[in-house]
């Protein structure tokens, strides 16, 4: 087994070439595939950081909108019975037994 | 009577030697292992075809004329060796476009590092080439189309062989289609070596969905990238891309079919017929043909082993570790290297499924491999 310098030499230039070509391309594709990745998700994100932004901001509006029927109900029951509730026992029963 | 004498010295069986016969008996097996074990049926049962028609005598199938006043001189064959690979080298670049039509990138997009597990897997392209170099038997052209072996890529193999060394184009062919077959013999044993039982049971999370958009700006943009650095890859990969935008762009179906269906057809029937008839006695029975053969084992199992370290390196690094078995569907082989990923990783934990992350390194294997031999083509003086 005898190598001939110049084949050695071409032979080291093709590997080196060869290897590092083949590499350099596949990791400047995996950059341009995870960067492509990255731009064409953003009106996704975008999207998403909306809808979490509209349910955070319908929670609150559901929030507010409890507290005024807590603070309601609680007026209410420091009123007292309301005349109308008086004037409709039967009601008030069935109420019960739905309860029950 | 000497009529009789005459047409009995014109005959075949007058004119078959034992070699010959012993090449006829080949291609009566690639048909049998092609349709009783369903080993590359594609390939194998046209090629053993091509290898009968190539070494019954006088047939004239094979020969080619550029002789002008010579009327009826060449055959089929060997009009379709000259102007479809070794003069225009059409076929490849036809068969890389119904490939391109036939594959998902989906793989690659959801997870591009595994894209660097099908440039490792090139390894074997150089072990072989430089294996070759070391026998003395080969020149330099010759060495690096018996690396491209490695690169377990047929159409690859028979481009690069076609352009460097077409007197080898019928063996490396069929020694590259062979071992393809062979994948599921080749690989396992040297992924249950090199990785032990907890990585093989390593469960990956599947990968994420893939828009659109993503699947179309992928082939333009790789198409782009590796053309400009290897132009000398273009009739491939840009077939490859363009076989691609067909397939995911949705509004050409007719030619997306064409290319996956009628087109890589007729280019397979011709191409594997062809590549056979290569394969006369007086090329086979050849020391040469038997270091090759070897040179083309060691390729493989090279390109196995650089796919399955170059997995197992990048986990001391990683946070979510990945199945180092998916390395070896690096050498290409699509899509039975990814199939044998899956498998082995199946036997030692039922709950892994490797496939469609094996699919990533499986396809850039293809690339890589397209690459290399746009690369050789560039550098040697023969292409």
């Amino acid at each position: 087994m005898t190598f001939d310098q110049d084949l050695v030499n071409q032979g080291l230039t093709l590997t080196a070439i060869g290897i590092g070509t083949a590499f350099g391309i596949l990791i400047v594709m995996m950059l341009l595939i995870q960067l492509m990745g990255w731009l064409v998700r953003i009106p996704a994100r975008r999207a998403a950081r909306a809808r979490m932004a509209a349910d955070a901001a319908a929670a609150e509006s559901r929030d507010k909108a409890l507290a005024a029927v807590a603070a309601v109900s609680a007026l209410m029951k420091s009123a007292g019975p309301l005349e109308s509730d008086a004037a409709v026992p039967a009601k008030a029963g069935t109420r019960k037994g739905a309860e029950g | 009577m000497s009529e009789l004498t005459d047409f009995l010295n014109s005959s075949g069986l007058a004119n078959l030697d034992w070699r010959a016969a012993v090449m006829v008996a080949v291609g009566l097996l690639f048909i049998f292992l092609a349709i009783s074990r369903d080993m590359e049926p594609y390939e194998l049962l046209p090629i053993g075809l091509g290898v009968i028609i190539a070494n019954l005598p006088l047939t004239g199938m094979t020969i080619f004329s550029d002789n002008l006043s010579g009327h009826q001189e060449s055959g089929i064959f060997g009009i379709v060796f000259h102007y479809g690979l070794s003069f225009w080298n059409l076929l490849p670049p036809i068969i890389f476009l119904g490939i391109g039509a036939m594959t998902d990138f989906s793989p690659v997009i959801a997870n591009p590092r595994t894209l660097l597990l099908g440039g490792a897997a090139q390894l074997g392209i150089f072990v072989a080439f430089w294996g070759a170099l070391a026998t003395g038997l080969f020149d330099i052209e010759e060495a690096a189309t018996i690396g491209i072996i490695g690169g377990a890529d047929g159409p690859t193999t028979i481009f690069l062989s076609a352009r460097l060394a077409p007197e080898m184009l019928g063996i490396t062919a069929v020694i590259a289609y062979s071992y393809m077959a062979s994948v599921a013999f080749i690989q396992p044993p040297l992924m249950k070596l090199l990785t032990t039982e907890n990585e093989r049971r390593i469960v990956m999370t599947p990968p994420r969905e893939v828009s659109r958009l993503e699947k179309l700006l992928l082939p333009p943009m790789a198409m782009i990238l590796i053309i400009l650095v290897v132009p000398r890859s273009a009739p491939l990969i840009s077939m490859l891309m363009i076989g691609n935008l067909f397939r995911e762009s949705g509004v050409v179906p007719r030619l997306a079919n064409a290319a996956s269906n009628e087109l890589v057809n007729i280019a397979t029937i011709f191409l594997m017929i062809t590549v056979g008839t290569q394969l006369s006695a007086d090329r086979v029975f050849d020391t040469d043909t038997i270091v090759i053969l070897g040179l083309g084992l060691v390729a493989f199992a090279c390109g196995t082993v650089g796919g399955l370290v170059l997995a197992k390196l990048m986990n001391l690094v990683l946070k979510e570790k990945m199945n180092p078995l998916i390395g070896s569907a690096g050498v290409s082989a699509v899509p039975m290297a990814a199939r044998i990923s899956h498998h082995v990783g199946q036997q030692a934990n039922p709950r892994t499924f490797l496939l469609g992350h094996a699919m990533g390194p499986n396809v850039a294997g293809v690339i890589g491999s397209a690459v290399v031999a746009g690369v050789f083509i560039s550098l040697l003086p023969g292409g």
